[in-house]
C-alpha cells in the first residue's frame, strides 16, 4: 500500500513536470551544430568523397540527415547544419579514397555518438573520429527480406507474397545454384542457455530451401540479384495491396499442402524441414533469422540431414510460473559456410541475436511492438554504397543495424 | 471445543476396542442363551408414503443396550429381540426424530409402521453441508438446505462439497464436466471418468452418447471455440438448474447394478414434489444473474402433487465482455398421483422437461475491420417421462413393480460464420467421392458458414420388480429388471459448402449425423440385498450382476454379439451400539468391489470418415482459363473396429463411527479403468502420381494440360489418422473422510471437515506410432516408429476443508465459514520412451530397431529426444482460500436473503522452483439472492 502511495505521489509529480516542460516552450532561436570528423588514421591521405550524417532526436526520434560537408585541415572535415535544440545520436556514414601501395583505393567509413546535447541558441560543436568499415563478402548477400506480408482490403494477413531477394555483392558472374536459404531455429525474443553451446561455430537452422541446378544453370550477373518468392505468382489477383510476383526467379512449393499452388514457369526450392508441419514460412513479426549459404565439398542436402543433427537441451524459465527443463531438435550449419546472415527481432522484445557476431553483430526490424499493426507492407533493405569506380554495392559490415534500412518499402511493391 | 474434541478422540479410541470385543460380550449377556426371540419389522416412511433408506431405528432396552440399524432402501428393518420393554426409535437428518415406549412380547405387532414428518424448524439438524450417507457404499447426499445455502448457479457448484473438492469461481464459459475421485487433467484421451458418469434424473439417465457438436480442424485452428466442445465428455453441469432438485446424491463407490453405462460414478438426482409454496429466487453474482420460479400444488385428499418450475440463467465469462456469453432455460412440469389402498400403493408420475443452453462467441465487429467473426451453439432439451410403482403392502415376497419411460429429443445447433481471407493462393477439392478429380479455387475472401445440425434423441424404458423374504435372522430383498436405451442422431450434422472451406488445411467434408445408424443397449441386472442380525450386529450384503450387450451393431464390430459381466459386491458390518461416558457410539465398516462398464459413444463407434487429397498437378497458369489442379482423394475409414466398452474395476473399505451425534467416515478406494477411451494415431501408405508438366509450353496451351500424355511418377507417402482406442488408462486411488461434530447448542455451531488425499495416474496402456515430421530433400521420412512407453501422468493432491456452520434460528441467521487447504499438490510425468523398439516401413512392414537402424541416415530420426530432467516432480506447496456463506430468514421464513464470498481470505505465498519464483493469486468472488417462500 505504502509503495502505492509513493508511486502514485511520484506518478502525480511527474505528470506536473511533463506539463511544466510543455508550457514553457519558446520558438527556437539560431541553433546549429558544427560536426568536425577526423579520418581514420590508419589510411594514407584520405579524402573524403561522400558523407551522410543522421541525426536522431532522442525524444521525438525525428532525423535531420545532413550530406555537405568542408575541409577543415588535414585528415579533418567539417558539417554544420541547423538543429533544434534537444538530445541527439548521430550516425556517420561515408566514402573515402585514399593511397595504398601507391594506388588510389577507395573505401567506407563509419562513426557514431549517442546523447550529444544541442543547447538553445548555441552553435554546438562536436568532434568524432571515424574508422574504415570493411566489407566483409564477396559473394552473395541478401538485400531484402520481405518477410511480413500484406494486408488484404478487409485487413487479414496475406503472406504468399513473402520474398527474399538475393544479390550478387561481387564484380564477377556467380551462380545461384546450389545456394542455401535458411532460417533459425532460435528467436531473437527468446534466450535460453542452449546446451551445448555451439553458435561459435554454427548457425542452428530447422529448414532450408536449396536452389536447383547443377552448378552453372542460374547464373547471376554482378550487382544482378535473384528473387525467391513463395508464391510466384501476380497477387493482385487476391489482393489488390499486394504485388506482383509472377517474374520471381524462384518460388516456394509445398507438394505435401492439398491448397498450395504451382506456377509452372518459375522453378521451384528444394526443401528440407524439421518443422512440425514440414513447411517454409517467414516468421511475419520478425523473430528469426536468416542466412544464405552453400554446402562444403562433396556434402548433399541429404548427408548434411545426417551428419549436423544438434540437439539443443535449456531451461525454460517463465517469470512468476516457473522453469521447464526443454529440448529442441535442430541442424548445426557451420558458419564457414554461410555468405550472409541477417538478424531479424523487434525492439520490445529483442533478447538476444542468434548468429556468432562474426556473421551479423546487429539486428534490423519490422514493427517496434509485438503484433504490430504498422509492419505489413515493409521490409528490411540492404544500404546501398557508391564506389568511387561508379558502381554501387551493398553495404555489408556484418552488422545489420548499420547495413540495413529497417520499414523499407519492399522494392518490387 | 478443544476439551470436546479431545473427549471424542477419546471415545474413538475406546469405541475401536469395544468393537472388536463386543460379539464377546454379547455372547456373555445371559439374555442371549434365551431363545424366545421375537422379529420385529420396522417400515419408515415421509408424510407421503414415500420409504425413507438409511434411517437410524434403535431399540434401547431398560439396561441401557442399544440395537440399532439403518433402514435400506425399502425404508424396512428388520430386528431379532427378546421380550421386554424398549423404546423405539426413528432418527433421519431434516426430519423429527419419532420415539415410543413399547412392550414385546410374543403377542405384539410384528410390523412397525413409523411415518416421519419433515422438522418445520430442523434446528438440530440443519445441514449446510454435503453429508455421508449410511449406504453400504460411499456416497454423498446433498439437500435442498445445503443448496440454499450454497447459492448455486448450476449443478457444478454442488460439487465443492464433496470430500476433496473446493470452490472456485465458477466457469460458465465453458462445459463443466463432473471429476469424481480425480485430480482431472485437461486431455480427451483421459474423459471417461466423466463420460462414465451417469447422472439419473427421477429414474431416467440422461444420454450424451449421441453428442457430435463440434467443428472439425477448430482444435487447430479455433481453439478458444474448441473449449466449447464436450463430445465423448458426458454431461455438461452448467445446463443442470438446482432448483427444482429436492436432494442429490452422488455415489463415489460402487452402485447398485440397477444403474448402467457408467465406469465412475452415479449422480442421483431427485426433484420437488409437491409442498404448496411459491418458491422465487433471484441470484446475482459477479458474472452472472439467476431468477427462477416454481409452484406446487398438493391435494391429500387425492394423492396428487403437481410441480411446475423455470429458470433463467444469464452468464458472463468477463462482465466487461458483452460479446461472449452462457444463458440457461429450463422449464419442468411434474405431476405424481398415488392409489392408496390396503394391499398396495400405485403411483405414477409424469414429468416433461425443457433444456435450453446457448453459448454465443462474438470479435468485435470494430475491431475485426468490420468483418464477421461469430460462434453460436444451443442445446434445446426436451424430455418427457412416466414413473410407474405398484408396491405391496405387507410380508408378502413380491414388494414392487416399478417402470421407468423416458424420452428425449434435442435440437441442438452450432452456427459459426468466420470471415475468411485467404492468406496466399489456394485451391480446394470438391468431391467427396474417392478417385482423381480436380480441385478449384478458392475466392480471395468470403464468409464461410459451417452449420453443425444434431438432433440427439434418446428413449429409455427400464423395467424393476423387488421381492423379500425373511428368515429368523435375516431378511432379504430381490432386485430383478432390465433397462434398454436408444441412441440416435437425426441431425443433418456437419453442413457447409465445400468450396468456402472455414478453415484452410482441414479437408473436412460434409458429414450426415442422420446416417448414422442407432445405437441399442440392452442391460438386465438381479440383485440380492440381505441384512444378517446376529444380536447387534448387523451385516448388510448387496450382491449383485449386471449384464450389458449391444444391438444394432454390424457384424463387422468385435462388440457385435458380445456380453459384458458387471458382478458388484457391498457389504456393511454395524457393530453393537454402546455407551461410554453417557454417549451413544456407533459403529460401522464396510466395504465393496465392482466392475462397471460404459459403451462407446456415437462419435467413437462411428467417426467421420477421413479425406486425404494428393496434388497431382498444380497448374496455376498466369492465363487463369489454362489452370488445372488434379487431386487423388482417399477416404479413410478411421473406424476402430476392435472397440470395446470402457471397464473399470473399483474397491473400497470404509470406517464409520458415530460419538454422541459426532460422525467420522472414513474411505480408502482404488479404480483401474485400464480400457478408457483415447484416440491414437495409425499410419497408412496413400499412392499418387507426381505430373510432370515441364513438357508442357505454356504460351502455346489453348485449354488447360491434359492429363493423358503427361508423364508422372508415382509417390508413396505415409498419412496418419486417429482412431478410438482402449488404450487410456486411469488409476485413482485415495483417502475420503467427513468429519460432521453435532452442533453444539451453546454456540449453535456445527463444525464440518471434509477432505481427501487423491492420486490418480493417467497413462496409454498401448505403444505408440509415431513417425517424426523431418523432411530432406523434399522427401518424407517414411517410417513409423513404435515406442513403448508414453508418460505416465501422475496427480497428487491433499486436500481439507473445515467448515464452521452457526445457526440462530431466534434472529433467523445462519453463516458459515470454511477454510479450503490445499496441502500439497504434487504432479510427475513420467519417462517417455525416445527409442522405438520396432519399426514399420511405408508397406506397413515390421523390423526390429536395432544398434544398425540407429545409424540409418533416415531411421536415426526414430529416435526422439526428450530432455530427461523435465521427468521430474513438481510440487505447489500450501495454500488456503476462506468461504463465507451469510444467510438471513425474514418475515417467518417467508423471505431470505443470501449472500457469499468465495475466496475470500486468501494465503497463497508464492513459493520457488529452481530459484524462479512462482506467483499465485486467489481473487474473490461474491454473490447475493433472495429467496421468496409465498
Amino acid at each position: 500500500m505504502t509503495k502505492f502511495f509513493k508511486f502514485f505521489i511520484a506518478a502525480t509529480l511527474l505528470m506536473f513536470a511533463a506539463c511544466s516542460d510543455d508550457n514553457n516552450e519558446v520558438p527556437p532561436a539560431k541553433t546549429s551544430l558544427t560536426l568536425h570528423i577526423n579520418m581514420p588514421i590508419s589510411v594514407e591521405q584520405p579524402q573524403l568523397k561522400q558523407l551522410d550524417a543522421v541525426f536522431t532526436e532522442v525524444t521525438s526520434g525525428q532525423t535531420t540527415h545532413a550530406k555537405e560537408f568542408t575541409a577543415a585541415g588535414e585528415g579533418s572535415y567539417t558539417l554544420t547544419t541547423p538543429l533544434k535544440a534537444g538530445t541527439y545520436n548521430l550516425a556517420v556514414n561515408g566514402v573515402v579514397s585514399y593511397t595504398l601501395n601507391g594506388a588510389t583505393q577507395e573505401s567506407y567509413i563509419e562513426s557514431s555518438r549517442e546523447g550529444i546535447t544541442v543547447t538553445e541558441g548555441q552553435t554546438n560543436e562536436v568532434r568524432i573520429e571515424s574508422s574504415i568499415s570493411t566489407l566483409s563478402s564477396d559473394d552473395f548477400v541478401i538485400e531484402e527480406i520481405f518477410f511480413t506480408g500484406t494486408l488484404t482490403p478487409e485487413g487479414k494477413q496475406y503472406y504468399g507474397d513473402q520474398y527474399v531477394k538475393i544479390t550478387n555483392n561481387t564484380d564477377r558472374t556467380l551462380y545461384a545454384d546450389g545456394l542455401i536459404l535458411m532460417d533459425s531455429e532460435f528467436l531473437t525474443v527468446s534466450k535460453y542457455d542452449y546446451t551445448p553451446n555451439i553458435m561459435n561455430e554454427y548457425f542452428t537452422i530447422s529448414n532450408t530451401l536449396i536452389i536447383p541446378g547443377s552448378g552453372k544453370e542460374y547464373p547471376v550477373a554482378p550487382g544482378e540479384s535473384i528473387v525467391i518468392a513463395d508464391t510466384a505468382v501476380d497477387h493482385r489477383e487476391y489482393n489488390s495491396r499486394s504485388m506482383d510476383l509472377s517474374k520471381a526467379d524462384f518460388e516456394y512449393y509445398n507438394p505435401r499442402d492439398d491448397e498450395d499452388i504451382d506456377n509452372p514457369d518459375v522453378p521451384n526450392m528444394i526443401s528440407s524441414s524439421l518443422g512440425e508441419d514440414m513447411m517454409w514460412t517467414f516468421h511475419n513479426r520478425g523473430f528469426k533469422s536468416y542466412a544464405i549459404g552453400r554446402f562444403g565439398e562433396g556434402v548433399t542436402a541429404e548427408s548434411f540431414a545426417r551428419d549436423n543433427f544438434y540437439t539443443a537441451e535449456y531451461k525454460m524459465v517463465v517469470p512468476d510460473y516457473g522453469t521447464f527443463p526443454m529440448s529442441t531438435d535442430a541442424w548445426k550449419f557451420p558458419n564457414a559456410w554461410i555468405t550472409d546472415a541477417v538478424n531479424l527481432s523487434i525492439e520490445e522484445l529483442f533478447a538476444w541475436i542468434v548468429t556468432s557476431p562474426t556473421l551479423d553483430s546487429g539486428w534490423s526490424y519490422c514493427g517496434k511492438v509485438d503484433r504490430d499493426q504498422t509492419r505489413y507492407g515493409k521490409s528490411v533493405i540492404r544500404k546501398r554504397v557508391n564506389m568511387a569506380d561508379g558502381r554501387t554495392l551493398l553495404k555489408d559490415t556484418n552488422n545489420s543495424t548499420v547495413d540495413f534500412a529497417p520499414e523499407s518499402t519492399p522494392s518490387l511493391m | 471445543m478443544t476439551p470436546l474434541l479431545n473427549r471424542f478422540i477419546k471415545t474413538l479410541i475406546a469405541t475401536a476396542l469395544l468393537a472388536v470385543f463386543s460379539p464377546l460380550q454379547a455372547r456373555e449377556n445371559p439374555a442371549a442363551t434365551r431363545n424366545d426371540k421375537i422379529r420385529v419389522t420396522v417400515e419408515v416412511t415421509d408424510s407421503l408414503h414415500a420409504p425413507l433408506p438409511y434411517t437410524t431405528i434403535s431399540f434401547t432396552d431398560a439396561d441401557g443396550h442399544i440395537f440399532a440399524a439403518v433402514s435400506d432402501k425399502e425404508g424396512s428393518t428388520l430386528f431379532s429381540l427378546h421380550e421386554g420393554s424398549y423404546v423405539m426409535a426413528a432418527e433421519y437428518i431434516g426430519y423429527n426424530t419419532y420415539r415410543r415406549e413399547l412392550q414385546l412380547t410374543q403377542h405384539s405387532p410384528t410390523v412397525y409402521r413409523i411415518v416421519l414428518h419433515e422438522s418445520a424448524v430442523a434446528i438440530r439438524d440443519v445441514v449446510v453441508t454435503a453429508s455421508e450417507t449410511k449406504g453400504t457404499t460411499s456416497s454423498s447426499t446433498i439437500d435442498r438446505k445445503a443448496m440454499e445455502h450454497l447459492q448455486p448457479s448450476s449443478f457444478a457448484d454442488l460439487l465443492s462439497l464433496l470430500p476433496g473438492g473446493s470452490a472456485s469461481k465458477p466457469l460458465l464459459g465453458s462445459p463443466n464436466t463432473i471429476h469424481l475421485r480425480e485430480t482431472g487433467i485437461s486431455s480427451s484421451d483421459y474423459a471417461t471418468s466423466a463420460l462414465g458418469t451417469s447422472f439419473v434424473i427421477d429414474g431416467a439417465p440422461i444420454s450424451t452418447d449421441a453428442n457430435m457438436q463440434y467443428i472439425p480442424g477448430s482444435g487447430t485452428f479455433d481453439s478458444e471455440i474448441s473449449y466449447n466442445y464436450f463430445v465423448n465428455s458426458g454431461v455438461d453441469m452448467r445446463t443442470l438448474s438446482t432448483d427444482q432438485i429436492e436432494s442429490v446424491e452422488i455415489v463415489r463407490g460402487i452402485p447398485s447394478v440397477q444403474y448402467g453405462d457408467l465406469t465412475s460414478g452415479l449422480v442421483k438426482i431427485k426433484r420437488r414434489k409437491g409442498g404448496h409454496q411459491l418458491n422465487a429466487r433471484f441470484k446475482a453474482d459477479m458474472a452472472s444473474k439467476l431468477f427462477y420460479a416454481g409452484k406446487g400444488f398438493e391435494i391429500p385428499r387425492r394423492n396428487l402433487t403437481v410441480n411446475v418450475g423455470a429458470d433463467l440463467l444469464d452468464a458472463k465469462s468477463d462482465p466487461r465482455n458483452k460479446l461472449e456469453n452462457f444463458k440457461r432455460v429450463t422449464g419442468s412440469l411434474r405431476v405424481d398421483k398415488k392409489w392408496d389402498s390396503d394391499t398396495h400403493q400405485t403411483s405414477l408420475g409424469l414429468h416433461l422437461d425443457y433444456t435450453g443452453s446457448f453459448d454465443n462467441k462474438k470479435k468485435d465487429p470494430e475491431l475485426n475491420n468490420h468483418n464477421i467473426d461469430d460462434y453460436k451453439s444451443q442445446y434445446n432439451r426436451l424430455n418427457c417421462g412416466i414413473n410407474f410403482e405398484y408396491r405391496a403392502k405387507g410380508e408378502g415376497f413380491f414388494r414392487s413393480l416399478e417402470s421407468t419411460a423416458s424420452f428425449d429429443y434435442s435440437k441442438d445447433l452450432i452456427r459459426r460464420r468466420r470471415f475468411v481471407s485467404i492468406s496466399k493462393p489456394m485451391v480446394t477439392p470438391v468431391n467427396m467421392e474417392a478417385g482423381e478429380f480436380d480441385a478449384v479455387p478458392i475466392e480471395a475472401s468470403y464468409t464461410a458458414r459451417m452449420t453443425v445440425d444434431g438432433r440427439p434423441l434418446s428413449a429409455f424404458v427400464k423395467w424393476m420388480a423387488s421381492f423379500a423374504f425373511s428368515t429368523a435372522r435375516s431378511r432379504s430383498s430381490i432386485v430383478a429388471g432390465a433397462d434398454w436405451s436408444l441412441d440416435k442422431n437425426l441431425g443433418r450434422g456437419q453442413v457447409f459448402d465445400m468450396t468456402r472451406p472455414i478453415f484452410s488445411g482441414v479437408a473436412a467434408r460434409p458429414y450426415p449425423y442422420n446416417k448414422i445408424p442407432a445405437q441399442h443397449d440392452l442391460g438386465m441386472f438381479l440383485e440380492d440385498n440381505t441384512t444378517l442380525t446376529m444380536g447387534r450386529t448387523h451385516l448388510d450384503i448387496m450382491a449383485g450382476l449386471r449384464v450389458l450387450t449391444m444391438f444394432n451393431i454390424a457384424r463387422k464390430y468385435a462388440m457385435h454379439g458380445d456380453f459384458w459381466f458387471d458382478p458388484r459386491v457391498n457389504l456393511r458390518l454395524s457393530l453393537p451400539g454402546f455407551t461410554i461416558a453417557g454417549h451413544e457410539v456407533t459403529t460401522a465398516l464396510s466395504g465393496g468391489m465392482g466392475w462397471h462398464t460404459k459403451s462407446p459413444t456415437m462419435n467413437q463407434l462411428y467417426p467421420a470418415p477421413r479425406y486425404y487429397d494428393f496434388m497431382q498437378l498444380n497448374y496455376f497458369h498466369t492465363n487463369a482459363a489454362l489452370r488445372r489442379f488434379n487431386v487423388r482423394t482417399y477416404i479413410t475409414d478411421p473406424t476402430n473396429y476392435r472397440l470395446m466398452p470402457a471397464r473399470n474395476f473399483k474397491w473400497e473399505v470404509r470406517g464409520d463411527v458415530t460419538v454422541a451425534g459426532n460422525r467420522l467416515s472414513l474411505t480408502y478406494f482404488e479404480e483401474d479403468m485400464k480400457s478408457g477411451f483415447r484416440s491414437a494415431a495409425t499410419y497408412r501408405k496413400y499412392s499418387y502420381k507426381a505430373y510432370d508438366y515441364s513438357g508442357i509450353d505454356g504460351s502455346q496451351l489453348m485449354e488447360p494440360p491434359s492429363l493423358e500424355q503427361m508423364p508422372y511418377t508415382t509417390q508413396n507417402v505415409l498419412r496418419s489418422y486417429s482412431a478410438t482406442t482402449n488404450g487410456s488408462r486411469t488409476s485413482k486411488k485415495g483417502v475420503e473422510f467427513t468429519f460432521s461434530s453435532q452442533r453444539i447448542a451453546a454456540l449453535r455451531t456445527r463444525v464440518t471437515i471434509t477432505g481427501a488425499w487423491f492420486r490418480t495416474e493417467y497413462s496409454n496402456s498401448e505403444p505408440i506410432h509415431y513417425s517424426p515430421s523431418v523432411l530432406i530433400d523434399n522427401k518424407e521420412l517414411g517410417y513409423v516408429g513404435i515406442y513403448d512407453d508414453d508418460s505416465h501422468y501422475i496427480r497428487e493432491i491433499c486436500n481439507t476443508n473445515f467448515m464452521v456452520d452457526t445457526d440462530l434460528p431466534r434472529i433467523g441467521l445462519g453463516f458459515s465459514l470454511t477454510f479450503q487447504c490445499q496441502w500439497l499438490t504434487r504432479d510427475l510425468n513420467t519417462h517417455r520412451s525416445s527409442r522405438p523398439t520396432h519399426y514399420l516401413d511405408i508397406d506397413g512392414n515390421r523390423f526390429p530397431f536395432t544398434e544398425a537402424s540407429e545409424q540409418d541416415p533416415y531411421l536415426k530420426w526414430l529416435v526422439v529426444h526428450y530432455n530427461e530432467k523435465s521427468f521430474r516432480w513438481h510440487s505447489i506447496p500450501f495454500a488456503m482460500t476462506t468461504n463465507l456463506k451469510v444467510t438471513k430468514r425474514l418475515f417467518g421464513e417467508k423471505l431470505s436473503a443470501a449472500m457469499f464470498i468465495t475466496q475470500m481470505l486468501n494465503y497463497t505465498p508464492d513459493y520457488k522452483v529452481e530459484g524462479v519464483t512462482v506467483r499465485r493469486s486467489a481473487t474473490p468472488y461474491f454473490g447475493m439472492e433472495l429467496n421468496f417462500k409465498l
